[in-house]
């Protein structure tokens, strides 16, 4: 096993790395500037030396008014950027059960990061939107399961923006304002 | 800093044209919109030089920092100087109707500042626009022209008086009613008709004078049109409607504002190349939403008899912010979304209403809200303090539309769910991107699933679409029932004339 410090260090590093890479991109793509690199934290999550770890996935009940988790095991990676992005990869595979997937067909994760306010960012190819099926409850159901799934699974994160192509979107599907970030939620609950 | 973005992202313009349509980017630069001038030369065709745009031959050149653009002999001004950044000349966004009027010639040309599109036609109008304006003794109706034309004004009942103008061609921006309601005119409406344009002016009362004139450099047709008084020395009509005659001698005076719920604003969801949710058999979203709505503006008109506005009434592609845009000019007392759901390979199934619910941290929606929608004159404030004061009152209005849209979203729950046999789904409330912007109490529908292959079927014929609009039709009759008496009951204003009064 790598010593503490060199592990901090390494994290460091590719943080580092991807969120500067990433942030020249979304710059050069007009999107709101991203906090910088030194704001990131350095997750908390890390303690066990075991090599996998257990995450909750969310899909859609079969009456597509609520979320529900199934688990699958990830490998470790050496940051809570790289987790999470294994963690939304599943995701985009779907269920394995009962449940219905909420991640339209042809989505790909192009990036993922997290800045120092807890608000994560989540850049998917332009299929997110083009192969959308639409509808209210469908658009809320693709919106939350990400946003649910990476809130449940990592306590950095409380709030997720989704972005699309590396920038920021109005809507996936003409219904919910996706310029803002958006807190967790695990089911469209009846206010009246 | 590594991530600092050097300007802000502002969104985009797109440009209709040829059956096609392109996007331009925009950026913001000290608070205004700009779009590269690489970006215009692909929809103008026109080539980028190192001081400015030839489009066509014509030459526009740009000097940083200098709002005036030298276009041949003749220089227009911009509405802020353009910037160089990233080694290319960044213009205000009106610049590229200019471009694109140099293409495609001036009149073919129609820019929707709030919708955000602009898009060339195959006509060329020559009716440009129309503004009104209340004085103390009259409202001035101003029709500005390409052209010169001819005109003639005529008297066809007591309250309504036509000005048709031979060979008029209205622009789109002239295709809708002009409400009014200044105690004088109530609405103009302009039809275009077989070679001419007819304004419909419906007054507010019987009577009253009329003069019309003409202005020149841009041309322009003018209809002064007096307040009833008694003993009023008015001038003379200089155009004499042919029936004056039989005008009647007394007018009622104009009623006070009525406080009553006089228009409804409907807002078919998608249309156009958003086609919304599309059914296992290929039912659109878009269809079924037009088609309800339809059914529930005759059912309005037809018996309850006050004004609908839709923002669309064909199967055409309107911008979110423009519907709530288009309801909010109409001062709609309230506005209805219809949706059809979807949800992929489930069996869901049945109804829901939603309102709007929106987070603290949401000041990025609220504040394009606020510039778009709320147009308050607030004279002699900063810049700042008129965002700010803007900010507080449009958080003040949506709060109190909060709980009418909360009340509406109810009612129409329970009308489709005495009339529907599927499952009721609840009221629910989300953040909405068509709710955002609406000053007024705003729900949106989901009033089934096309993804669904029953309901999809169901939704195939008229008899289910009509059964839809008759529960949202009484679901309309009784909210304005309720919001009628409440009114009769409470002294204050209702929540309604919180922005509307604030509005010009």
């Amino acid at each position: 096993m790598i010593p503490n410090l060199d592990r901090r260090l390494l994290v460091g590093l590719v943080l580092l790395v991807v969120v500067g890479a990433l942030g020249f991109l979304v710059g050069r793509a007009f999107s709101p500037g991203p906090p910088g690199p030194q704001d990131l934290p350095i997750s908390g999550g890390h303690s066990g030396d075991a090599a996998t770890r257990r995450v909750r996935l969310y899909f859609a009940v079969a009456d597509a008014d609520r979320l529900q988790e199934e688990h699958r095991t990830i490998p470790r990676a050496a940051s809570l950027m790289e987790e999470a992005k294994r963690t939304v990869a599943e995701l985009i595979k779907g269920p394995q059960g009962e449940l219905y997937a909420t991640i339209p067909t042809g989505v790909k994760l192009l990036q993922l990061y997290i800045d120092g306010r807890g608000t994560a960012y989540v850049d998917f190819s332009r299929d997110l939107q083009a192969n959308h099926p639409g509808g209210t409850d469908g658009e809320l159901l693709t919106i939350y399961s990400i946003v649910d799934t990476l809130s449940a699974n990592f306590e950095e994160i409380q709030r997720v923006k989704i972005l699309v192509e590396g920038s920021e979107i109005l809507t996936l599907a003409g219904h919910i304002d996706t310029r803002r970030p958006f807190r967790p939620r695990y089911s469209f609950e009846r206010v009246r | 800093m590594l991530l600092v973005a050097r300007s802000a992202w502002a969104g985009e313009i797109e440009v209709l044209y040829e059956g096609q349509w392109k996007a331009l980017k925009t950026e913001l630069h000290n608070g205004r919109e700009y779009v590269a001038l690489p970006e215009i030369a692909k929809v103008t065709g026109g080539e980028v030089l190192r001081d400015g745009l030839r489009v066509k031959g014509v030459t526009f050149r740009l000097v940083e920092d200098e709002a005036g653009v030298v276009v041949g002999e003749t220089t227009f001004l911009l509405s802020a100087p353009p910037v160089k950044q990233r080694g290319t000349f960044w213009v205000p966004v009106e610049f590229v109707v200019r471009a694109l009027e140099v293409r495609f010639g001036e009149g073919r040309v129609y820019w929707n500042k709030s919708a955000r599109v602009v898009w060339i036609g195959k006509e060329r109008y020559n009716l440009r626009l129309l503004r009104n304006h209340a004085y103390p003794d009259y409202t001035r109706i101003v029709i500005e022209a390409l052209a010169p034309l001819n005109f003639r004004l005529q008297e066809d009942e007591k309250s309504r008086i036509s000005l048709r103008i031979e060979g008029g061609i209205l622009s789109p921006m002239l295709s809708e009613a002009i409400r009014i309601n200044d105690g004088v005119v109530g609405m103009v409406e302009p039809t275009q008709g077989q070679g001419e344009a007819v304004f419909r002016i419906y007054r507010d009362a019987f009577g009253g004078m009329t003069r019309t004139f003409t202005l020149t450099n841009p041309d322009r047709i003018v209809v002064d049109l007096y307040r009833v008084k008694a003993g009023f020395g008015s001038p003379r009509a200089e155009t004499v409607p042919s029936r004056s005659s039989a005008r009647a001698p007394a007018a009622p005076p104009p009623a006070a504002p009525s406080e009553a719920l006089r228009t409804i604003a409907i807002d078919p969801g998608h249309g156009g190349r958003d086609t919304g949710a599309v059914g296992p058999n290929g039912l659109y979203e878009k269809d079924v939403a037009l088609d309800i709505a339809l059914r529930l503006r005759r059912l309005i008109q037809e018996r309850l008899g006050i004004r609908v506005v839709m923002t669309r009434t064909e199967d055409v592609f309107v911008p979110l912010e423009e519907r709530t845009a288009i309801a909010n000019r109409a001062k709609a007392d309230f506005f209805v979304s219809v949706h059809v759901n979807a949800a992929p390979r489930s069996r869901a199934q049945g109804f829901e209403t939603y309102f709007l619910s929106r987070e603290p941290s949401d000041s990025a929606a609220r504040s394009s809200a606020i510039r778009e929608n709320l147009s308050v004159n607030l004279g002699g404030l900063k810049p700042r303090e008129e965002d700010a004061l803007r900010a507080i009152l449009w958080d003040m209005a949506n709060t109190l539309y909060l709980k009418e849209s909360s009340e509406l979203a109810q009612i129409l729950l329970e009308e489709l769910d005495k009339i529907l046999k599927v499952d009721n789904r609840g009221v629910k409330s989300a953040p909405f991107f068509v709710l955002m912007g609406a000053a007024m109490p705003a729900v949106l529908l989901e009033v089934a699933f096309i993804s669904n292959p029953e309901e999809e079927k169901r939704l195939q014929g008229g008899p289910y679409k009509e059964r839809v609009a008759e529960a949202l039709y009484t679901g309309v009759v009784r909210f304005k029932d309720r919001y009628e008496r409440r009114l009769g009951l409470t002294p204050p204003p209702p929540a309604g004339r919180l922005v509307g009064a604030a509005e010009r």
